[in-house]
């Protein structure tokens, strides 16, 4: 055997961890849980976002990034031939489509074309960092009153430790976390308001026995014990073998008090005594703490236009991720979700919704031979595009980077133009476009 | 990498001392990400694995029994962990990257020494793809995470010399491969 074969092999090797974007956040994010050792890890983190099914979305929802390849917007090319066909701000032409351009390249190893650095939001908070700050400030951060506690056990010395808050799919949530210089106990209110009213925030997960009480005469759930495996890994809790847990909706927000080992009369009695912080600005002071989609009011906010969902979906479809291109474009992915998972990365198991600006630049699609039909949407023109390619590659590196088909439906709606991706069949997708409201 | 002195004492205290943590942090940090840099071939997916990997470091950490295997090959038992539990979510299919689509291309030429990088970077990615999964892991662990055989040994449990043996037939295949 060669030696030279393993040097030349090594110089090949560069060190890239350098390029890593995450590298200062997450040093500064481990360390102060370490600090803080209050502080809600992941488990309980997740916690706030509801239940353990919704806490599996949130945990598909970190491969958002390759998700959302499908359909970002190909940027605009000059060599476009014909153009085919013309809706809205998108213009069809005959070239080849994206994913079999870069198909091609990737599978004869050609360079990538220059990029331009995706640049970091200096002001985007750190997610799970824990301030101390007041009531009225945490209110601010939010834009509704957050609530405090008047009693706090005297079991021990429970004080404030820190506050947080974050914006999940559907809900604003603060987050206050109270430390316990005696007891090897943490207590913590969650509160969270739906970005959609009708929205169910809590679930009460299969694995718990609940109990049905009051709390100030509203009707309240009580979970005893539940054993949160994430919160309890965290602590390393030798002492306790689950978390003590009191949901219940009060003023238009869910309410979530978790502590290892407060009774059920103690945490009544600190729930009934919850104040609301008085004075606060009506809108949010602060970015979000975004987990990986922005909210659809925020959507909006950030575009300038209101983003259009639609009220029809298949079955077991549900929202995967949303965001947006400047002002340009809000995407919006949804992903067949069953059995406490989101069901896999088939190109049948997605539908991509991306609603333009008008007015605005116009987007070159190309749809090579693909064919074109007319469609109608509510009674509007429409273009319906059969078999269009994108691109992926299987996992495991073995093999070539192929494409698969799939289509593409095309409208103009409320001064909108709005471009649905999905394989499904031409009616379902029409059904799902006549669906789309911006209520 | 080995269970020294110096760094069983961090271990021991990085639970409870920032500093402590960030000592162990800053040192495996680069061998962490640069292994999972190579082992899934994406920067973005690598973030996230590193991520993950170092949150449940932390998680895990006071369970950590320096008797039953130095910190390093606890270390990447947990990120050879994360990195098959992402394939096995992955499901069977990756799209096509972000990353290739998420600034819009430059007319400019990009310079020659970056265009020569990123083609043998390319080359080199599209040739580990032709190795085992095992010959791949143990290429990554040696050359991207800097690791000795003795230490591949301890993250595997393959034999020291078995490690040596997947070495250099990989190697020469990597060699072979990037001739042709």
């Amino acid at each position: 055997m060669d030696d030279k074969d393993l040097s030349d092999v090594a110089r090949l090797f560069t060190d890239y961890s350098g390029e890593s974007r995450i590298r200062e956040t997450l040093r500064h994010d481990l360390l102060a849980r370490i600090e803080h050792p209050a502080a809600p890890p992941k488990g309980v983190k997740t916690m706030l976002y509801g239940t353990p099914r919704r806490r599996l979305a949130l945990a598909a929802s970190t491969l958002v990034v390759i998700m959302m390849t499908v359909l970002v917007i190909p940027p605009l090319r000059s060599w476009a031939q014909d153009v085919l066909r013309q809706i809205g701000v998108i213009t069809l032409t005959d070239e080849p489509t994206y994913a079999e351009k870069e198909v091609e390249r990737l599978n004869n190893h050609e360079p990538a074309p220059t990029m331009v650095p995706v640049e970091t939001d200096p002001d985007q908070p750190t997610c799970g960092i824990l301030e101390p700050f007041d009531v009225t400030e945490a209110s601010a951060r939010v834009g509704f009153p957050v609530y405090e506690p008047s009693y706090l056990p005297q079991s021990g010395t429970f004080s404030l430790t820190g506050r947080d808050s974050l914006l999940g799919s559907d809900r604003i949530v603060s987050r206050s976390v109270y430390g316990n210089s005696t007891l090897p106990d943490t207590l913590m209110l969650m509160q969270a308001k739906p970005t959609d009213p009708s929205t169910q925030l809590w679930e009460t997960p299969d694995d718990a026995t609940a109990t049905d009480i009051t709390i100030n005469d509203l009707p309240a759930t009580w979970i005893e014990n539940y054993p949160d495996d994430e919160t309890l890994a965290h602590f390393q809790s030798s002492v306790a073998t689950g978390v003590n847990l009191l949901i219940w909706e009060q003023d238009g927000y869910t309410f979530l008090l978790e502590s290892f080992f407060l009774p059920q009369n103690q945490m009544i009695q600190i729930a009934e005594s919850l104040m609301a912080a008085e004075n606060v600005p009506a809108e949010a002071s602060e970015p979000f703490c975004q987990i990986h989609f922005l909210g659809r009011e925020q959507a909006g906010n950030l575009t300038g236009m209101p983003a259009y969902e639609p009220t029809y979906l298949p079955d077991d479809f549900y929202l995967w991720s949303r965001g947006r291109d400047e002002t340009r474009a809000i995407y919006t992915t949804y992903q067949r979700y069953k059995d406490g998972w989101f069901e896999g990365y088939e190109v049948e198991d997605m539908i991509h919704l991306i609603q333009f600006r008008t007015g605005d630049e116009t987007e070159e699609i190309a749809i090579g031979d693909a064919p074109i039909t007319d469609a109608i949407v509510n009674g509007q023109p429409a273009v319906w595009v059969a078999n269009w390619a994108i691109g992926y590659q299987p996992v495991d590196y073995t093999e070539e980077w192929k494409t698969v088909d799939t289509n593409l439906l095309i409208w103009e709606a409320d001064g909108y133009t709005f471009m649905l991706q999905a394989a499904r069949s031409q009616d379902e997708m029409i059904r799902i476009a006549e669906s789309l409201s911006a209520e | 990498m080995d269970a020294l002195v110096e760094e069983l004492h961090w271990i021991a205290q990085a639970v409870i001392e920032p500093s402590a943590f960030a000592a162990i942090y800053d040192h495996y940090f680069p061998k962490i990400y640069n292994y999972a840099r190579y082992r899934v071939q994406d920067a973005q997916t690598a973030d996230d694995l590193t991520a993950q990997i170092f949150e449940r470091a932390l998680r895990e950490l006071s369970s950590y029994q320096p008797e039953r295997a130095p910190f390093g090959a606890w270390l990447f038992g947990i990120a050879r962990h994360a990195i098959e539990d992402h394939y096995r979510a992955q499901k069977r299919r990756r799209w096509l990257s972000l990353d290739l689509l998420s600034g819009h291309a430059s007319s400019d030429p990009p310079p020659e020494e970056i265009a020569a990088e990123r083609e043998t970077h390319d080359r080199l990615l599209q040739a580990l793809a032709e190795l085992t999964n095992r010959e791949r892991d143990v290429i990554a662990l040696k050359f991207a995470a800097g690791l000795t055989n003795r230490q591949i040994a301890g993250v595997t449990g393959l034999g020291e010399s078995h490690v040596g043996v997947i070495l250099h037939r990989a190697a020469r295949r990597l060699k072979q491969l990037l001739e042709e």
